[in-house]
Formats: structure tokens, C-alpha cells, sequence
């Protein structure tokens, strides 16, 4: 009877098996995109929400590219800014046909990231529709495509940020959130040491990828009532955010210390990672003016703590998953290793800094002096953030010779978009059934194939 | 047990002195800073005497009143460089935490926090600052692997000499120099419009010449580690730390006063030759050995 039931248990698991992957990676993933659905929660359209939490767990989870590229269908006709369905349903179709390969990955990027990054921001919706899944979503794309190359990845997700901060600067324009391929780039660094055999900087870029993903899912959770979280992603010393971008250049630069071709791409990498965390500071400061409300002095102690402990906190539930990457472990407290000798002991320098500043500010001296003196940070960390204002705001002068070339480009441009695109019909209507056709026929080319 | 306690003790008196000296130094090179152009010029100076002397009128002010919440912070950021930075030798209290990525940072944003407003262009400094930095810490992890922050790069440089990383780091600082110049007086009057209180002006000038110091000092360690003594080299090393201080700290001055005469300050093409050279010298010190 009972080896009946442990056979019965172990088939079980066995489908289970083939069908999902039940790695600590992606089972963390997983976890993560739940809350991350919190964001799509709107008055009377709670079904939107859970079409989105299970097309996201099935893209996370499920092992067949087919079910993920139907999911990720679903997934982008639920946003109304879409990415155009000229590009989107080849470019899923494709990845159906040739599963993880590097140029696949890379066209199944926009198709996440259109509405957060390329579509020109207006001011009551920011960041697009659903930033923090389709950041997991992104991550979640890497880590499914082991076999693919990791420095074309880096080159690609080179230029596009180089493609669109070039855009916003032509064009006198904000850019987007790019902060948002920031876990992707990491996710990259961890396959790419993985592959390598570097289970050390697998494991600080793993993370680091793991931080960066909390913070954008906590800001998506609680953004709408404290969007004075947003703070935390910045790059500045007691912040995490300084410790995802300096978790991020130390993998990278043990990538190059232990793989001969990565100096440069090392070097690469570090200087994007420091590009993206500027842009951070562009998009936090646009939500601290966008937010007209005023902070009182708790929530900035709050904040301030929550930085502190926020670290050790995710790295002590994610450990499991840190264990799998790799064996050796330590708590980090106190000091955080950068996997090459190098230790960002953080938690002593900000607290250093925080017995100076109070015995600067000598808050006993009135009652709720502290909550006082901390009410005026945050305006002053607004006051710094507003340094970003004036770089995007006109377009730069250029010379005439420059100025001709700009403008042949886009007269080639209108002319390509007067061509009629493919009209789809209305994807948001009907998503699920569609995109079931179009994976019937997917899979009537892969029969023929066979 | 009581041989311990002695060295760690002796780290700590050490950080207080590097502190106390670094803090008297800090107007006399904002004083260099703001009069040498004028001096070498031709122009009628005034004399230090008077920085110092308002540098501790601010002091004792602070001892009798408290700070607001804003100008504390930049005055932490400073004093807070101050101490972590490796300046005689490796061996005071909390050199340990001087990672030039954290410290850069603290430093910039001690200069966010400086004034209720900012100054203008600052975001142009800001982001050839941070991009240099990350350059700078991903140069050093490149280059000397397994060094901890300033204070093992130092270490590590006096064991095992390596000129790539050395050039590098030096044509860092400079690029870093160029990108991102110490505030000038016109600058801080600028922050300080909005201000009315007599001894809030004078705090915020004060700080600044924190700020500027911190910011050199950083500069000076990147760009001469070998200068720094170790830990271990007894009386005469220390001695031997401390002229090597002050040399280095001249030259920054220097550097920075030639570029303000020079009108290089914020050149972007300089910026990017320096730190492409940089980029290169690093990597053909690791590829050579």
C-alpha cells in the first residue's frame, strides 16, 4: 500500500517535473510576481489582476516555450500601450520556433519593456502599465536561456539603452525608466558565471538581481500609498540601491578576473549599471514632484532603517535560492562580500554617519526634535534630485551637417510608417483565444517539421 | 589582551587626530583654493588668518547651538570623508570603510544637501562624477583583485607595486578633477540666496570648505596610494605618512588651481581623453603582466 502511494507521489512529481521549472531560481520568481500583481488591482476589474498573476506564474514557470510565449501574449494584450503587434507576434512566434536563442531573447525584451521605456511618457501614468512584472518577466527570459551569449546580450541591452537615451536627447524628451533593465543585465552577469563556473559571482550577482526585484516590487506594492519608497532605489550611500550597483560591479569585474574575455565587457557592464542608476535618479525625482504630499518625519526614520535592515532582510529569505548558486554562505550583517576580497561594510558607515549627524543636530534638546530635523531631508533629497530637470529639456544645438542627416532619417522614417501595418484586431477582446490559434499553428509547423 | 587594547586604541587616537588635522586644513585650502588664482594674478588677497578664524567661530557656534536637519547632513557627509579616508597611514580606526564608490558618492551628496538650492550646472557634474566613479571602483576591482577599499589598495600597492593600476587611478583623479571641480565661493553665494540668517551663511561656507577638503583628499589618495604609510612602519613611517600627506594634498591644490586658471574645469573632452586613458593604461597593465 505504501510503496503504492510513494510511486503514485513520485509520477506525480515526475509530471510535475516535466511540466514547470522547479528550480530555487524560478520558484523564487514566482514568489516575487505575486505581489508584484498587487499594481494591476483596479476598482471593479479584479479579473484583470488574476489573468495577469497566472499568465505571469505560467511564463515564469512553465517549461514549454509554447505555454510561455502564449502567456507572454496575454500578458502584453492586457496593457493598453502595448508593444505593436507587427513586432510582438513574429517575435513570439519565433522564440516558440527557436527556443532561447540570444537574438530571440533579445527581440522578446521589447515586447515586455514597450510601454515602460519606448512609448513617450505622459504625466499621469508613469512607467507603463505593470513595471515591476514585466521587470521579473525580463529576468525570468535570461535565466530560462542558459545556452545563450552573454555578450551579445550585454552588447544589446548596450544599445538599447544607448538607442533610447540618444532618442530622449535628440528629441527633447524624458526617457523612460531604464532602471528597469537593470535586473535583466544582472540576470545576464549570473548565467553568464554560471556557464563560466564561477559559482562565487553567480551568487553576488544573483544578489544583486534579487535585491534590485524587491525594491521594484515593494515600490509596486506600496507605491500608491507611500510613494515616498521610490527613494529607496536611489544610488546614494545608505540607500540599497548603492549596494545593488555596488554588488553589480564587483560580479562583474570577477567575471573578468576569472574569464580571459571579459575585461572590457566587464568594464562595459560597470559603466551601464552606473548609467541606469542615474536614470534612477531622474525617475525618483520626477515621482517625489509628482507627489504633492508631504512626508512627515517618521516615515523618513522609517525609510532610513528599512535601508539599513532591507538587505539583510532579502538575503536571509532568499537564502535557500543563494544556496543553490552556491554553497558558502555568510549572513551579511555587518559587512557585504563583493566575491573578490572586497567587503562593502555599509551598515558601520552609516552608522557612523547617523551618531554625527545627531550629535550635529542634538535632537533631545526639544520633544520630537528627530521626527523635526528628519521632516527636512527628503525635501532637500528632492531639491538634489531635481538636478536631472534641465538635461532633457531642450534639444541640443547642432551643427548643420548633423542637422541634415537627423532630418533625412526621419523624413525615411515617415515614409515607413505611412506603409500599412498588419491591422490586428482588438487584442484585449478575445487574448486568450487568439493567441491559442496562433499556437495551434505554431504547433502545425513543428509537426510538419518533424 | 592589554597589547590589543593598546593598538586599538592608538587607531582610534589616530582617526581624531587625522580628523582635527584634516578639519584645520580644511579652510586653509579653501583659502588656496579661492585666492591663489586672484594672488597669482596680481590682486590683493585677504589673509588666512581670517578663514581660519571664521572656520572657528562657526565651530564654537555649533557647540552652543544645534544645526537644522539640512545643513547637518552635509557637514556629516564631510566630516564622515574625513574619517574614513586613509591620510597618514592605513592603520587609523575606520579606513576600513573607504571604498572610493561609497565615499565619491557621500561627498556628492553632501554637496546635494549644502544649500536649499543647487548650483547651476550641477547636474552636469553629477553625471560625469558618478559614471568616473564607477569607472574608478571597477578599474581598481580589475586591476588589483582581492584589495578591500582604499586602505587595502594602499596596502596592497606598497607590497606588490603595479604601474598600470597607479597611472590609471592617477588619470582617474584627474578626470574627476576636471568632471566634477571643489565648489568655488561664487558657487556657495549662489546656494546661498535664498538664506537670510547671518550664522546660517557662515555654517554653510564653513561646511563647504569640508566638503571641498573631502573631496581633494580623495582625489589626492586615488591619485598618489603609494604616498599613504602602512599600518606597521612605526614612528618613522608615520612621520614619513605625514610629510607624504602634506605633499600630496599641495599638489592637489595645485592641480585643482591650474585647472581654475587654465579654464579647464568641466571640459568634456578632457574629461573623456582622461579616462579613456585611464581605461587603457588599466588594461594594458593587465594584460602585460
Amino acid at each position: 500500500m505504501r510503496s503504492v502511494f510513494t510511486s503514485c507521489s513520485d509520477r506525480a512529481l515526475h509530471i510535475f517535473d516535466s511540466l514547470f521549472h522547479v528550480d530555487p531560481v524560478s520558484l523564487c520568481l514566482a514568489f516575487l510576481v505575486v505581489p508584484a500583481c498587487v499594481q494591476a488591482i483596479q476598482p471593479g476589474r479584479a479579473g484583470r489582476a488574476a489573468v495577469l498573476c497566472v499568465a505571469a506564474l505560467a511564463t515564469v514557470l512553465g517549461l514549454s516555450p509554447a505555454v510561455q510565449a502564449v502567456a507572454l501574449g496575454v500578458i502584453a494584450a492586457q496593457d493598453r500601450e502595448a508593444c505593436p503587434a507587427v513586432w510582438s507576434v513574429p517575435a513570439l512566434l519565433l522564440s516558440v520556433l527557436f527556443p532561447a536563442q540570444t537574438f530571440l531573447v533579445l527581440a522578446v525584451l521589447p515586447v515586455l519593456f514597450w510601454s515602460a521605456l519606448v512609448r513617450q511618457p505622459d504625466e499621469e501614468k508613469e512607467g507603463g502599465a505593470f513595471p515591476a512584472v514585466m521587470g521579473i518577466l525580463g529576468v525570468s527570459l535570461v535565466w530560462h536561456a542558459p545556452v545563450s551569449v552573454p555578450a551579445e546580450l550585454v552588447a544589446g541591452l548596450g544599445a538599447a539603452v544607448i538607442a533610447l537615451l540618444g532618442r530622449s536627447v535628440l528629441g527633447a524628451c524624458r526617457p523612460g525608466d531604464l532602471g528597469l533593465l537593470r535586473p535583466v543585465l544582472l540576470m545576464v552577469l549570473v548565467v553568464a558565471a554560471q556557464a563560466e563556473g564561477l559559482a562565487v559571482c553567480a551568487r553576488i550577482a544573483l544578489e544583486a538581481t534579487l535585491l534590485d526585484l524587491s525594491l521594484l516590487v515593494l515600490t509596486a506594492v506600496l507605491g500608491r500609498v507611500f510613494p515616498a519608497l521610490s527613494v529607496l532605489r536611489l544610488p546614494f550611500p545608505p540607500l540599497p540601491g548603492l549596494v545593488v550597483l555596488w554588488l553589480g560591479i564587483h560580479a562583474a569585474l570577477g567575471m573578468a578576473a576569472g574569464v580571459e574575455g571579459w575585461s572590457v565587457l566587464g568594464v562595459v557592464v560597470a559603466l551601464l549599471l552606473g548609467l541606469l542608476s542615474l536614470s534612477d535618479i531622474l525617475i525618483v525625482g520626477r515621482v517625489l514632484r509628482a507627489w504633492q504630499g508631504t512626508v512627515p518625519g517618521t516615515s523618513v526614520l522609517f525609510i532610513g532603517a528599512a535601508s539599513l535592515l532591507l538587505p539583510a532582510l532579502v538575503f536571509g529569505m532568499a537564502s535557500p535560492v543563494l544556496h543553490f548558486i552556491s554553497g558558502e554562505w555568510v549572513w551579511p550583517v555587518w559587512r557585504m562580500g563583493g566575491g573578490d576580497g572586497a567587503s562593502l561594510r555599509l551598515p558601520a558607515f552609516v552608522l557612523t554617519g547617523a551618531i554625527l549627524w545627531c550629535v550635529l543636530v542634538r535632537p533631545w534638546r526639544v520633544v520630537g526634535g528627530i521626527v523635526q530635523a528628519a521632516s527636512t531631508l527628503l525635501p532637500a533629497l528632492g531639491n538634489l534630485l531635481s538636478v536631472g530637470d534641465g538635461l532633457f529639456e531642450e534639444a541640443p544645438s547642432l551643427g548643420w551637417k548633423m542637422r541634415s542627416v537627423i532630418v533625412a532619417g526621419r523624413r525615411r522614417l515617415r515614409v515607413l510608417r505611412n506603409v500599412k501595418a498588419p491591422v490586428l484586431p482588438d487584442l484585449r477582446q478575445g487574448a486568450v483565444g487568439l493567441w491559442l490559434v496562433l499556437l495551434g499553428l505554431v504547433l502545425a509547423v513543428l509537426g510538419v517539421m518533424a | 589582551m592589554g597589547h590589543e587594547i593598546g593598538l586599538i586604541l592608538l587607531s582610534v587616537l589616530e582617526a581624531l587626530f587625522q580628523v582635527g588635522l584634516l578639519l584645520v586644513l580644511a579652510p586653509v585650502m579653501g583659502w588656496c583654493l579661492d585666492s591663489l588664482p586672484l594672488w597669482l594674478a596680481g590682486r590683493s588677497v585677504g589673509s588666512v588668518r581670517f578663514r581660519l578664524l571664521q572656520a572657528a567661530r562657526v565651530w564654537r557656534a555649533l557647540f552652543q547651538a544645534p544645526l537644522g536637519g539640512r545643513p547637518a547632513m552635509a557637514l556629516t557627509a564631510g566630516v564622515l570623508t574625513l574619517v574614513c579616508l586613509p591620510t597618514v597611514t592605513t592603520g587609523s580606526a575606520l579606513s576600513s570603510l573607504a571604498d572610493p564608490l561609497v565615499v565619491g558618492l557621500v561627498v556628492l551628496l553632501g554637496r546635494g544637501f549644502l544649500g536649499p538650492g543647487l548650483v547651476q550646472g550641477e547636474g552636469g557634474r553629477l553625471v560625469p562624477a558618478v559614471l568616473l566613479l564607477c569607472l574608478t571602483e571597477a578599474l581598481i576591482a580589475l586591476a588589483a583583485p582581492g584589495t578591500d577599499g582604499l586602505s587595502g589598495l594602499c596596502a596592497m600597492l606598497h607590497i606588490e607595486p603595479e604601474p598600470g593600476l597607479e597611472g590609471a587611478l592617477a588619470a582617474c583623479a584627474l578626470a574627476l578633477g576636471i568632471a566634477c571641480p571643489p565648489l568655488r565661493s561664487d558657487d556657495v553665494t549662489q546656494m546661498l540666496s535664498g538664506l537670510q540668517d547671518r550664522h546660517e551663511r557662515e555654517a554653510t561656507r564653513s561646511i563647504a570648505d569640508v566638503l571641498n577638503c573631502g573631496w581633494l583628499l580623495l582625489l589626492a589618495d586615488l591619485a598618489l596610494p603609494v604616498s599613504v604609510g602602512l599600518a606597521q612602519g612605526g614612528v618613522q613611517g608615520w612621520w614619513l605618512g605625514f610629510l607624504a600627506l602634506g605633499g600630496r594634498l599641495a599638489l592637489t591644490v595645485a592641480v585643482a588651481v591650474g585647472l581654475r586658471l587654465m579654464a579647464q574645469e568641466r571640459s568634456a573632452r578632457l574629461t573623456a581623453l582622461f579616462a579613456g586613458v585611464a581605461l587603457l593604461l588599466a588594461l594594458a597593465g593587465r594584460f602585460g603582466t
